[in-house]
Parts: C-alpha cells; structure tokens; sequence
C-alpha cells in the first residue's frame, strides 16, 4: 500500500531549526500520533509541515504530490490543521464558521451553493451539532467549539488532517466523543489523521501508531500492536518512571508513574 | 434564532430618512417644495438649483460616505486584528495624512489641490512603509501590524509638530489645527467626484470579501489551513481600507472616533459577525457622521463647528446607552 | 459631463425618498419661483482681479459680500458701504464700523479667512463678492454657483491702491478710488519735503500679540517706517511675517524709537516697566509710542494706511510736522472721506 502522506527529511523552526531531519510517512486509514515533552518541537512539526513555521529543507507529499512548493490555496485542498487554541471572535455563529471549510473549494468570489449547504447540514448532524448553527460560536463551551472546528474540517475534506492537542481543554467525555468521532472519520474515508498528544495513555488508546520526539529528533515510529513491554520501553524514552500494563477492562492500555 | 430581525432594511431607512432632513438644513433656506421643484426639474438654473447641486447635495452624500468608509475599515480592522480597540488610523494613515496636509500648507501654497494631494500621498506613503517594515520583520503576526503603525504614525506626528513649529501661528498654524479636526464645510461636488472612486469601490471590494475577514479573525493558522494567506489578505484588506479612509480624509481632514465606535455600536445592536455586519457597520458610520454634520453647520448658527467635537459628543452618549442596556440584551440574544 | 450623470442618478433615487416625506409632511413654504436675471446689458464691466481671474459684472454690483475686514473698510473709504450685504466675523470688534458705518454691524457675517460659509453667502444672492487671496479657493466654488467673486490681494501700498481701483470699478464709482489715490500721492509728496535732509531715527516695530516680534523686512509695516523718514531695525529678518526675536536681538538691535501697533495685547508701559528692556535706547529716551487704538489698523495696508506714514512721521520728525497739524489732517481725511467726525481725543501717540 502507497502511503497517503509523507515527510521526508524535513528541517523546520523560526530563526534556526527547531525540528531537524524528520522523515515518516502516514497509510490511509491510519492515525498517528506525535509524543513528546513541552518545548521539544511537536508544535513546530505541525507548523513546519503547515508552512506557518519556516521550512529550512525536507519534502512533503500527499497522495504522491509534492506539497511544498504548492501555493496556500491549492494546498489546502490537501492539508487542513486545528491549531492548539482558536480563539474565536463575539458574533460569528456556527454555520459561519463551517461555511468557511467549504473557501478552498471557491474562488474568489465565495457563493455557497445548494451542495455545499447540503454538506454542511450533513457534516453538523454527523457530529451532533446541527441544533446549534445559529448560535455565537464564543459562547459555546470548548468541547463544541472543538466540535464546530473538527466539522469544518471534515466539510473542507482534505485527505490529510492535523490537530494540535484537540483534547486540551476538553473533559473527559468530550475528549473520548471528539477522538472516536475522528477515528471513525479517518477509518471510514482512508483519510490520514496526525495528532499531536501529551497523555500518552490516551495517544495508546487512539492512534494506530506513535512518533517519539525528542529535542527536534524523531526517535521512534511504533505501531501500538506491539506488546505492552516494548511500547513501555518506547515511552520510557520521555518518561523514564512510565509503566504500561494492558487495560484488563477496555482496549488500550493503562499508564502510571512508578514512585 | 430563526426569528431574529433583520435590521439592514431598517437602517437603510434611518440612513435615507437623516440624509434627507440634511439636505433640508443650511444656511441657505431651501424648503422641501424647494428642493421637489429642483428634482422635478422645474427650477433649473436658479440660486437654488445651483446651491443644491454644487454644494447640498454633495456635502450630504460625502457624509455618508465617509461615515461608512471609516465605520467599515473600524469593523474590518477590528475583526482581523480581534482588537476592540483598532480604528481606521491603525496604518497611521490618519497622522500621515495630516502630516501631508501640514507639508501642503507650511512648505507649499496650502490650496485645496495641494493639501488633497499631499494628504493623499502621505497617507498611502505611511500604509507602505508599514507594510514593508512588516514584511522585513521575521514573521506576520498581528502584532507586527499594530506596532509598525505605531511606529509610523509617531513618526508622522513628530514630523507634523516640527512643521507646527515652523508654521507662522495665526495662517498656517490655524489651518494645520482646523485640518486635524476634520470639516465637511468645503465640500463640493468636484471634490466628491475626484474621490468617490477612490472610496466606494474599496468599499464595495471590502463588503464582498467578508468570508475572508472572518477568516482571518480566527487567527493566521487557521487562515492558512483554509487557504488564505494570511500575509498576502492583511496586506490587501490593509490597502483597501487605506485606500478608502485616505480619499476621505483628503477631502474631510481628520474625522475622530466614528471609525473606532461605529463596530461597537453595530455590535451592540446586532450581535453578530457576518456580512450583514460589515454593512451595518457602513451605514451606522454613515448616520453619525451626517448627524455629527447636521450639528456642525447648524449649532452655532452659520459658523461652522469641527466634525471632530461632535462625533464624539454624539457617539459617546449612545455607546454608554447601549452599554447600560447590555445585561438584558446580552441574555436575550442567546437564548 | 460626468456632472450630469451623477445629476440624473442621485435625483432618481432622491425624488423617490423626498415623494415619501413631501406626502408625509405637506409643508411647503413659497419658494423664490425667479431671480432676477434680465437680458444682457451692452456696457458691461470687465476687470482682471488680483488672481489673476476675468471677472465679468453686468452692471455695477449693487449689493456686496465682503469676506475681509479690508475690502470691508474699502467699502467705507469708497462710500459704497450701504450696499454691503454680508461681511466677516467679527465685525463687532472693528471700531471704524461703529464710527463711520453702524449698520455694518446688522448684516450677516459669513466666514472667517480659516472657514468661509459657501450657503450662507448664497442665501445672500449678492451681486459680488469680495475675497481676500487666501480663500481663493473658495472663488470657484461661488463661480460655480453664478456669483461673481472679486479676489484682492491688499499686501503693500501699491497693490492696495489696485484693489480700491477694482472694488471702485465694479460698484461704478472711479472718481471715489481716484480722488483716495491723489490723497496718497499728495501726501506722500507732502513727507517728501518736509523730512528734507533729516536725520533717520531707527525704528523697532513690536508684533500685536508680543514685544518680543517684529516686522522683518518683507512686511508692509518695514515700507511704513521708511516711508516715514525711519530705519526699520529688523529690516534685514527673513519672513514675511511677525517674526519672533529674543531680548538679546533686541538689545543689539538697540533702536531709538519702538512703536506698537494699534492691535497690541500690551501696552507702552509693559514695554517701560520691562528690566530686560532699560538698557535700550527708545526706553531710556522714552520714545516708545503706540499707535491709536481706537480708529483703524493704521499699521495695515488699508485705505487710511496713509494715516499710518502720517502718524509715524510726526512722531519721528516733531519737529518738521507737529502732531497737531497731524491731528487737524486725520480729522480732515476721517471727514472728507468717510463722512464722520472723529474725537481729536481718539488720536494719541
């Protein structure tokens, strides 16, 4: 199988690289994870690949094509990301916002048609927020308004997605909604899914394989089919306390730090 | 709330209905059969007729104007910065505009065309600079935008008080001081028709693009994730208000105030960011500005008063009143 | 024109609105239904105004808009004051109006040279207008509106005198320009002989707001004091305009005459009591003068100007022209002129 996405080499940061030499590459259908502690380039990953960050050397494909040297509008018919945190202004409502994933799609002058109110009504129950379109996005909770944004996402249709610690601010249900939602999604339309995550319990139960990156490095590429042991010994790079043991009750695993 | 007003047509009708009563008040008496025989055609070529043509008429609609060109770039500026506080002089467009005038007035002959010209040069001249000393900034964050407009309009008003040194105080330091507080006295059909381009169709291109506006506001990565880049839309929607306010403000001088409250007042009463909102924004310019237009050639009975002082005092009372009236609005908006 | 098609648009979307309220209010009060324009008349009057502009009148202008208190006292020395209709602000604080035409103070006062009111001067519907240079811009404005606009530059002796002449052409009245010229020429004339070969004090000429500034060279008030047999100290300063000096200059400067304008916000006492000032030689001598303050800007290039060269000559030059003999000429240009008798008492120095 061809991968859907590719990182190949890719140095990035602001005035001097942050990440250096990352190379991985993401198969349809499949959600990665990125791990690593504060300050140690996760963010700057995604931003680099975004273009938001500067690109010092290093190739981007999706679907075979090279994507760096594609202008912003074309690539964002490849490539949607969800910052870390979106503030979003008093006054715009919902159906405003998940108008917006329809842009790349239209020129310049942006006329909503018919099919694209369709989608959007479609994209909204899907995620069970259909009853809110009319309301002021800002004074929805943070859990809808992750929601809001994962539903443009998925009405902007890319075959690539990023999100930036999507669960930060949400609570525990909310968190487990947004991530089954999005594997789903991926799963159900061979989309790529790369997250960027600090539970490494949550990245187990989620993530079909897990990049470890340490100091702008890419230590580790694993998929979470191995045995608890080697994925303990993985993480152990990050946190050397960190214990795995199989959830005797779930799927997944579950995470502790040995005193 | 699918049985919320829409209040465009309303405002419309409030925009039409002080536009024609500033059409009935001047100094000129001119009655409202007065100025029915003047549209019917049945008084061409009296007194009359030339006043309402050459000089009422233009003055009314280049209040409307420009109310609505410095109430939208307010509403844009304040959208795509998120920043309550951003106003039409954001780009320092304001105090380049007044540093040209000055030149105009102290280093040239101080004509109307000279001070058009100048202040029209200098203002775009600020809107350039800032561009490039964002652009050779390291990185297009919406803060480098507002602190590169500091940074120019402080230049331009360090260049305006060394001309105001240089100004002999009771001519030229009068007419730098009567500039910068902004006047619709002068207005002539001439001056309307050499600036209408320059302001409507900006406004019109502003109008059209709010999706971009919208998009912007929710930050540069988000932007780009959308395909919009963010560097490339600042700089366009930047040029276009800039655009906008300094044909304006060539003709006015320096108008206070109306750009910053106008969004604030629209929000206020509407609530919502989408197109409709940057139209009402216009045209809630529009209003206080003719308002502040109508005082300003009627209160102090055939002298002229700066527009400055009553926007100010026109808008400040109604902003503290739809402040006041907040709580309530605020729950029943979202329910 | 593009005119016209802006014309057409804005009535179509206006008459709809006015339809609207017209209905609505039903007011109307009678409108002026015709001017009076008559057929053209074949001995028109034809000038070159001091912009340069082709001014065009009919017939000579019977009501006036005059826009500075210049051209508005030009209206008093040419006798043709009844027919101002509308004139600066401010006019309350002219005393020659209240002397020699009182009912200047009833007309409507249009503009200040900052901000000039274009409707109030065209409800005014005069048959000329009268403008300084400076609101110049304001002359097409008015043209536009089919009011003839007068622009005159009253800067020195001479271009005064230009400026009588046009305003006297246009309101059909020369002899009245011709016999206020001969004064001046006569006058001066007059000064001529009677300085001979006498010694030229030098002169130090305060600014109306401060002592401390002064008429450079290129300034009327510099031509007054040579006129007037003195030296004007600051006469090699730059600018065209009340220049400001410091006690310093002043005191090297070190002239042996200070005169203060009718205008000044200060007095000859302010100048007498001044420390900074007693080394001078016009303080110790005593030879700081004022010029009246209750007649006209003497000091200005305005038609009774001449009263001015008049004045600073007899305070100069006692001896060869005794202030009363100038009080007994003012006295006789005041009536012959203006038509009014002057309180001797109002002349002082």
């Amino acid at each position: 199988m061809k991968p859907i996405f590719e990182v190949r080499h890719l140095s990035a940061g602001y005035d001097h690289a942050v990440v250096s030499d990352i190379s991985f590459a993401v198969f349809p259908g499949e959600v990665v994870g990125i791990l690593g502690r504060n300050g140690h380039g996760k963010t700057t990953l995604l931003r680099g690949i975004t273009g938001d960050a500067r690109r010092f050397s290093g190739e981007i494909f999706i679907n075979g094509q090279d994507c760096t040297s594609l202008a912003v509008k074309q690539q964002a018919a490849f490539l949607s990301i969800l910052p870390q945190r979106t503030q979003i202004l008093e006054g715009i409502t919902v159906q405003e916002i998940l108008k917006m994933g329809c842009y790349p799609r239209h020129g310049f002058l942006q006329v909503i048609s018919d099919q694209d109110q369709i989608k959007v009504m479609d994209a909204a129950e899907r995620l069970g927020i259909a009853d809110l379109l009319e309301q002021d996005c800002s004074k929805l909770s943070q859990g809808q308004q992750q929601m809001v944004l994962l539903c443009r996402m998925l009405i902007q249709d890319t075959p690539v997605m990023l999100l930036d610690e999507p669960d930060g601010a949400l609570d525990y249900s909310n968190k487990h909604l947004l991530f089954r939602i999005l594997h789903r999604l991926v799963q159900e339309e061979k989309k790529a899914g790369v997250l960027v995550l600090h539970d490494p319990e949550v990245a187990l139960r989620w993530c079909d394989r897990l990049l470890i990156l340490n100091e702008g490095v890419l230590l580790r590429d694993v998929n979470v089919s191995l045995a608890g042991e080697q994925l303990q010994e993985v993480l152990q790079i990050l946190y050397p306390d960190i214990q795995v043991r199989k959830n005797p009750f779930h799927k997944g695993f579950l995470c502790y730090l040995q005193e | 709330m699918p049985n919320r007003l829409n209040p465009v047509p309303m405002v419309v009708l409030a925009v039409l209905a002080v536009s024609v009563s500033s059409v009935c008040i001047g100094s000129y008496p001119l009655s409202l059969k007065d100025i029915a025989g003047i549209l019917t055609g049945q008084m061409d070529g009296t007194m009359e007729w030339r006043v309402f043509w050459h000089l009422r008429l233009p003055r009314v609609i280049m209040g409307v104007i420009s109310g609505g060109a410095l109430g939208l770039s307010g509403g844009v500026y304040q959208t795509i910065f998120r920043n309550h506080l951003a106003s039409p002089d954001l780009t320092g467009v304001a105090s380049g505009a007044s540093f040209g005038a000055a030149c105009a007035i102290v280093l040239g002959s101080g004509s109307t065309a000279q001070i058009m010209g100048g202040s029209f040069f200098m203002g775009m001249l600020s809107l350039v600079l800032m561009l490039l000393m964002v652009h050779f900034s390291r990185f297009g964050q919406t803060g480098s935008y507002i602190l590169s407009g500091i940074i120019i309009s402080s230049l331009a008003d360090a260049g305006l008080m060394l001309l105001k040194i240089l100004a002999d105080p009771e001519r030229e330091l009068a007419a730098i001081e009567f500039w910068t507080m902004g006047s619709l006295a002068s207005i002539t059909a001439e001056k309307l028709l050499s600036q209408a381009l320059f302001i409507l169709i900006p406004m019109l291109l502003l109008l059209i693009c709010y999706q971009q506006i919208l998009i912007l506001s929710l930050g540069g990565a988000h932007a780009r994730s959308l395909g919009l880049s963010p560097k490339l839309w600042y700089g366009i929607l930047l040029s276009l208000s800039t655009l906008m306010v300094v044909g304006v403000v060539s003709v006015t001088g320096v108008i206070a105030f109306v750009g910053l409250i106008a969004p604030h007042i629209t929000f206020l009463l509407y609530r919502r960011r989408n197109s409709a909102y940057f139209l009402l924004c216009t045209l809630v310019g529009g209003i206080i500005l003719l308002m502040a237009d109508i005082g300003a050639r009627s209160l102090a009975g055939g002298a002229e008063l700066p527009l400055s002082v009553l926007t100010v005092l026109l808008a400040v009372p109604l902003l503290v009143l739809l402040l006041c009236g907040r709580k309530e609005g605020y729950h029943e908006a979202n329910l | 024109m593009c005119c016209n098609l802006y014309k057409k648009v804005v009535s179509a979307v206006l008459a709809l609105s006015l339809a609207v309220s017209m209905a609505a209010c039903g007011i109307g009060t009678d409108g002026k239904t015709e001017s009076s324009d008559s057929s053209e008349t074949v001995s028109s009057i034809e000038l070159t105004d001091q912009a340069g502009r082709k001014v065009i009148l009919e017939e000579p202008a019977q009501t006036l808009v005059s826009c500075y208190y210049i051209t508005t006292y030009a209206t008093i020395a040419l006798g043709v004051s009844d027919r101002v209709v509308g004139l600066e602000k401010k006019a309350d604080s002219r005393q020659i109006y209240h002397l020699a035409a009182p009912q200047l103070l009833e007309q409507t006062q249009v503009g200040t040279l900052k901000e000039f009111n274009v409707e109030a001067t065209a409800a005014l519907d005069p048959d000329l207008v009268l403008m300084p240079a400076k609101l110049a811009d304001y002359a097409d404005t008015l043209g536009e509106l089919g009011i003839a606009v007068l622009v005159v530059n009253p800067e020195t002796q001479e271009s005064m005198e230009e400026m009588l002449r046009l305003i006297a052409q246009a309101c059909g009245v020369e002899e009245k320009a011709q016999a206020l010229i001969s004064y001046y020429d006569e006058q001066f004339e007059n000064i001529k002989g009677l300085l001979g070969e006498a010694e030229v004090p030098t002169v130090y000429m305060g600014g109306n707001s401060s002592y401390l500034t002064t008429a450079p060279g290129a300034m009327y008030q510099s031509d007054l004091i040579a006129r007037a047999g003195g030296e004007n100290v600051a006469k090699n300063l730059e600018g065209d305009y009340w220049t400001e000096v410091s006690y310093e200059t002043i005191l090297t400067m070190n002239p042996d005459v200070i005169i203060i304008p009718c205008g000044a916000k200060y007095t000859a006492e302010d100048i007498l009591n001044d420390a900074q000032m007693a080394d001078i030689a016009a303080v110790k001598g005593g030879q700081v003068y004022q010029m009246p303050k209750g007649l006209e800007e003497w000091d200005s290039p305005i038609p009774s100007g001449i009263l001015g060269v008049m004045w600073l000559t007899s305070v100069l030059h006692e001896d060869a022209y005794p202030f009363e003999t100038f009080k007994r000429d003012a006295s006789d240009y005041y009536r012959n002129f203006y038509g009014f008798e002057v309180d001797q008492a109002v002349i002082t120095k």
